[in-house]
């Protein structure tokens, strides 16, 4: 069953991984001109604006002349296509049968609902850490491939945590609200409802001065930017993700034992 | 007739969600964000004044523009470009992909109309959906403008900044057909719309960071990017031109696509 499982996710792994490696690859392409350039450091002087003008900038705290602000940059992008995918797999692993109208084959197997969905959940887990491998992998690979000088090997560390928690995250997330619906199709429906909110709130974050509020709301920005390219990993959080993770994924079980399987 | 009104139906719950979620933030950026960002500009200002005035060129920075409501705008635009996308992809697929969806094809296709009349049929409902969001945005809008400025007066430069959304929906409204019409299964709405517009917004932040004016012909965000009007007062030729072939080549396989695929039962 497993088998089959990898065998069901293989394409949209490889699309999502291509997508991952043309950001990498293609984005790093400007990055030697500008290091050749001559460097300046308005950064400093810019430091006193506010968050929305610097937006407005598109600068956002990040020094895009270092290798490790642009790498940020890049990275939050990457953060996007993670989740999209993460969501995509939830809901392969929850609601994909329902939909194919196969559920009733697998149910009357003589494997127990757990062990079905434990199996269905592994396979996405295992996608997952597949994916910010490739993550590290492409990140040194672009910067080698371009001749790029310095070291970023912790900040790739780094960034390929945040990329496979905030991934982990909305994975437990979207294959819960899978599980909890009615019809299926609205589970990921929400899943990706809420995402759009939490990135809309990310954008706010990132313009509003002082909303500490918000900080527990956007997962995206648990671990900042401005504190990675520092050096500074902020482990605490790291148990909020996997708090958050751990239940999503009781609620998932709970819902999916008892899930009805009739007609809609 | 019939098809008409039923897809409108269809398509009504989709299209209120959208236009008030897009508006809601619209109002977010251009009425509670704009007042502080207009009050730094004295600061800004103050350090910008230090600097050395080859600097400031070299940033490419009008500072005029630079705090202006339509420049704050064209800020703005690119979540509301996001969002205006995505939008369009969700109406062109429901609306040519419900019947796949809900494997219900075989009895619309046996219905005495014809497949040409039908597909066509469709699209007016897409199109008058857009249509009607782009009014009611459009209004919204010079209601902004001048609400900001008594002054405002209707140009050129305000048609092409709020007819940007317009340009861009009808580019998605292309892809998402092509997706309908393309694809043997769909199994949920939710996931090709996001994938299609937030791969849009992707690859144009990739594409706009690296600063290669070759590739923006892939990057479907910035066909009509309102801080190039702002800047020079016109599309992108190159862009417009990219745009009109990605959407008629979509437009035009969706057709083919849609009057001449065998409909299989899975």
């Amino acid at each position: 069953m497993i088998k089959q499982e990898l065998k069901n996710n293989r394409n949209s792994f490889i699309g999502f991984t291509l997508g991952l490696g043309c950001i990498l690859m293609g984005g790093f392409v400007k990055f030697l001109s500008l290091s050749q350039s001559e460097s300046i450091d308005i950064l400093e002087m810019m430091a006193a604006f506010p968050k929305v003008v610097l937006a407005v900038f598109g600068m956002n705290q990040l020094d895009v002349q270092t290798l490790s602000g642009y790498y940020a940059i890049l990275e939050n992008y990457v953060l996007v296509l993670v989740i999209i995918y993460a969501i995509k797999l939830g809901y392969n692993a929850v609601a994909r049968e329902l939909a194919d109208h196969t559920e009733e084959f697998l149910f009357t197997k003589p494997i127990k609902r757990q062990t079905i969905l434990l199996n269905k959940l592994s396979v996405g887990f295992f996608f997952l850490i597949l994916f910010s491998i490739s993550n590290g992998v492409f990140s040194k690979i672009a910067i080698a491939a371009y001749g790029i000088e310095g070291q970023i090997n912790q900040l790739i560390f780094y960034y390929s945590v945040v990329v496979f928690l905030n991934g982990l995250l909305f994975f437990a997330f979207s294959a819960m609200c899978c599980a909890v619906v009615k019809r299926s199709e609205k589970g990921s429906t929400i899943a990706y409802a809420v995402f759009m909110l939490t990135y809309l709130m990310t954008v706010m974050y990132d313009l509003i001065e002082k909303v500490n509020i918000l900080k527990f709301f956007v997962p995206l920005r648990y671990f900042e930017s401005i504190d990675l390219v520092s050096g500074n990993f902020k482990s605490l959080w790291i148990l909020m993700f996997i708090a958050e993770t751990i239940i999503f994924v009781t609620i998932c079980f709970h819902a999916f034992i008892q899930r009805d399987l009739s007609e809609n | 007739m019939n098809v008409y009104r039923f897809e409108l139906k269809h398509l009504l719950r989709t299209f209120l969600i959208w236009t008030v979620i897009i508006l809601v933030v619209e109002m977010i950026f251009m009425v509670a964000l704009f007042p502080s960002f207009k009050e730094s500009e004295g600061a800004v200002m103050a350090v910008l004044n230090n600097f050395p005035s080859q600097l400031l060129k070299s940033i490419n920075l009008e500072i005029e523009t630079f705090f202006s409501f339509k420049g704050f705008y064209a800020f703005a635009y690119i979540y509301i470009g996001i969002m205006a996308a995505m939008m369009a992809v969700s109406l062109s697929i429901k609306t040519f992909g419900h019947e796949k969806k809900d494997h219900c094809q075989d009895f619309l296709m046996t219905k005495p109309i014809t497949r040409e009349n039908l597909f066509k049929v469709k699209m007016a409902a897409v199109l008058s959906a857009i249509v009607c969001f782009n009014i009611v945005f459009i209004g919204a809008n010079l209601w902004l403008f001048t609400y900001n400025d008594a002054q405002f007066r209707i140009n050129s430069e305000f048609i092409l900044l709020v007819g940007a959304p317009f340009l861009t929906q009808l580019v998605f409204l292309g892809l998402g057909m092509i997706y309908a019409t393309q694809v043997h299964h769909i199994r949920n709405y939710a996931g090709p719309i996001v994938s299609i517009a937030l791969g849009a917004y992707i690859i144009t932040a990739v594409v706009q960071l690296i600063e290669k004016d070759s590739l923006k012909i892939i990057a479907p965000l910035s066909y009509f990017d309102p801080n190039r009007i702002v800047a020079q007062g016109a599309y992108d030729n190159s862009s417009v031109v990219a745009a009109c072939v990605l959407t008629l080549f979509c437009m035009g396989k969706s057709y083919i696509n849609y009057t001449q695929t065998e409909i299989i039962e899975t």
